[in-house]
């Protein structure tokens, strides 16, 4: 018994000897980059998720949003949400992300004289498009 | 003096040249005409359309308007009246003929034959009454002539007339080298100043000729004198050698391929008065009173460069005073008036035009008074291509319980060309407006796209048309 008890002992002291002597084998892991999973136009957002989403609104609505959704987000960092209406510009929102994923929306308010063609650009930090969404508001 | 040099300083080439076709078309019109009553007609138009200027001058209001529709129907009535004579020739003739030379009878009458057999029947105090036509179409006049269609002859013709010849108391009506008919009964003359020694033959003889270019020639039963009867007049004819001069030159075989000294002089006359004629029209149209008129003309450019546009520009027309002769005034439509600026060779960018009077293009006899502006300012801009992406326009209202969810657009861009600076604005170009009525499910269709204002077009080969298809869910709370 105690033969047996020792040889335990012998072979998981060996194992564990084995272990801690490999040398460590060091792998460049590739930067996580700021990743837009979802950009979607909806009616509104309700507990951080887009409600009704469509591509055609109807003025009386009131509003739009624009929901965005980022996996991962590496770091701190912010994003625009750009709103054109017939491709002139119309808003701009700066969105704060923080890692290691984010939800953020924004969202314009319709007047008489909104009814048209709209679109809205997802944009990084350093103007880069990440995502066009194109929608149009009637009356 | 003063005013006569600087009449013909203000000539043109194309002035004289204006006058002279015009004289030469109205005189080969006199030329195809001669001889026929629609001469006269026309010289009565002619004089007529005087009078209604005359009186348009003086301010004769009725008669000139009554002058006037008396005018515009004789044009009419001339066309139905004298369609014969219209047609043969236009239709008898070739071109040459009808543009040059003086008309010549192709066959030929035999003129020894006439004039012995009508001195035969003058010895014999046999009547006779012959009739050879010219130009005009003696058809309308009488056509109650029993057609022989027989060769002319001495003998046949005293056989014609002999008495107890059931033909006898007729005229026979020759055509060229033949007798078309015999028997003919012609027109009476009522002229009452005929002498009272002229019996049916010669009164008929005039009739005829009052109405036509024919000559017809008398041979009295009673006396054996030969009268010539030609545009109305009776002429005695005292021998054989008058006879035959006369009817050459009426067959117009007194010098074969030339006219004759009269008819020499008769055309020179006719060529005068045309040129005459031709000249007061031309002066009252070119030279009349004085008119002023001012026109808005929209400005041309020509050939900008070919990757080159005009972008914008200060004025798109000018304001022309134009003067010149009252009825060319009148006459003027704008089409005829341009103001072209040449844009070769000119650059990308503001340019500043001096608009010149060369640059203006007016109608003979009108000339520019004055340009308002005098200059012109436009940007040129280089042409390019753009790719766009395309999306639906689309117009209320949203039908209730309907959602749209999802839009997707065949081919999803196009490409558009016109100048950098517009292009470089654009971002999306549009379709046509959808309208969302009646939509209820899923569907496609397609559509249009509207070009933005200053955009050329749609690129060679590029979708001008897409397909969209939409998806549709229904709406929730």
């Amino acid at each position: 018994m105690p033969i047996r008890i020792l040889a335990c002992f012998i072979l998981v002291a060996a194992l564990l000897a084995g272990v801690s002597g490999a040398e460590p084998v060091e792998t460049p892991a590739a930067p996580a980059r700021l990743t837009l999973v979802q950009a979607i136009v909806c009616e509104q957002v309700e507990n951080l998720a887009p409600k009704n989403p469509a591509v055609v609104f109807p003025l009386e609505l009131g509003e739009v949003a624009c929901f965005t959704a980022f996996d991962p987000v590496p770091e701190e960092t912010v994003i625009y949400h750009q709103w054109f209406f017939r491709d002139q510009p119309s808003a701009r929102v700066r969105l704060r992300l923080k890692p290691p994923r984010w939800s953020s929306f924004s969202r314009i308010q319709l007047r008489p004289g909104d009814a048209g063609p709209w679109r809205v650009e997802v944009t990084d930090a350093d103007g880069k498009l990440l995502a066009r969404q194109r929608f149009s508001v009637v009356e | 003096m003063k005013t006569l040099a600087f009449f013909l300083a203000s000539l043109r080439w194309q002035d004289l040249v204006d006058l002279l076709l015009n004289s030469y078309i109205l005189f080969r019109l006199y030329v195809l005409f001669r001889g026929t009553v629609m001469v006269r007609v026309l010289t009565g138009l002619a004089l007529l359309w005087i009078a209604q200027s005359v009186s348009g001058r003086l301010g004769l209001i009725l008669t000139s308007w009554v002058i006037q529709g008396i005018i515009a129907a004789g044009a009419l009535i001339i066309i139905i009246v004298f369609r014969n004579e219209i047609r043969s020739v236009f239709q008898a003739r070739s071109l040459k003929s009808i543009l040059w030379g003086f008309p010549r009878h192709s066959v030929q009458t035999p003129i020894e034959a006439v004039t012995a057999a009508v001195y035969e029947l003058a010895r014999k105090r046999i009547g006779a009454l012959i009739v050879i036509p010219a130009e005009k179409d003696l058809g309308d006049i009488f056509q109650n002539g029993i057609p022989v269609d027989a060769r002319i002859s001495r003998e046949m013709l005293v056989s014609i007339f002999w008495p107890g010849n059931p033909v006898h108391d007729g005229a026979a009506v020759l055509n060229g080298n033949r007798i078309a008919q015999v028997g003919a009964i012609l027109p009476l003359s009522r002229r009452e100043d005929l002498p009272s020694h002229y019996g049916t033959r010669h009164r008929a003889a005039a009739g005829l000729t009052e109405q036509s270019d024919a000559m017809v020639i008398v041979v009295s039963e009673e006396t054996g004198r030969v009268v010539a009867a030609r545009s109305g007049r009776l002429v005695p004819i005292e021998d054989n050698v008058s006879l035959t001069r006369m009817l050459a030159e009426h067959t117009g075989q007194a010098a074969p391929g030339a006219p004759t000294r009269d008819e020499r002089i008769d055309y020179a006359i006719a060529g005068l008065v045309c040129l005459m004629l031709v000249g007061g029209v031309w002066f009252s149209f070119s030279r009349g009173e004085e008119t002023l008129t001012s026109l808005e003309v929209p400005i041309e450019y020509l050939k900008p460069g070919v990757a080159t546009e005009i972008v914008e520009t200060s004025t798109g027309a000018v304001r022309l005073d134009l003067s010149g002769s009252g009825p060319l005034i009148r006459a003027l439509r704008p089409e005829q008036v341009k103001v072209q600026v040449n844009l070769e060779n000119m650059g990308s960018g503001p340019h500043t035009v001096v608009l010149t009077p060369e640059m203006v293009r007016l109608p003979p006899g009108v000339s520019l008074k004055k340009m308002t502006p005098t200059a012109v300012d436009l940007t040129l801009d280089v042409v390019g291509e753009k790719s766009l992406p395309i999306q639906v326009d689309w117009v209320g209202p949203l039908p209730k319980g309907v959602r749209i969810v999802s839009v997707e657009v065949t081919p999803p861009r196009t490409r558009i060309v016109g100048s950098r600076s517009e292009l470089s604005g654009l971002a999306t170009i549009y379709t046509e407006k959808v309208s969302l009525t009646g939509i209820t499910s899923s569907g496609s269709l397609t559509v249009g796209l509207v070009l933005p204002d200053g955009i050329t077009g749609i690129a060679p080969g590029a979708a001008d048309r897409v397909t969209v298809n939409y998806t549709v869910a229904p709406a929730k709370p």
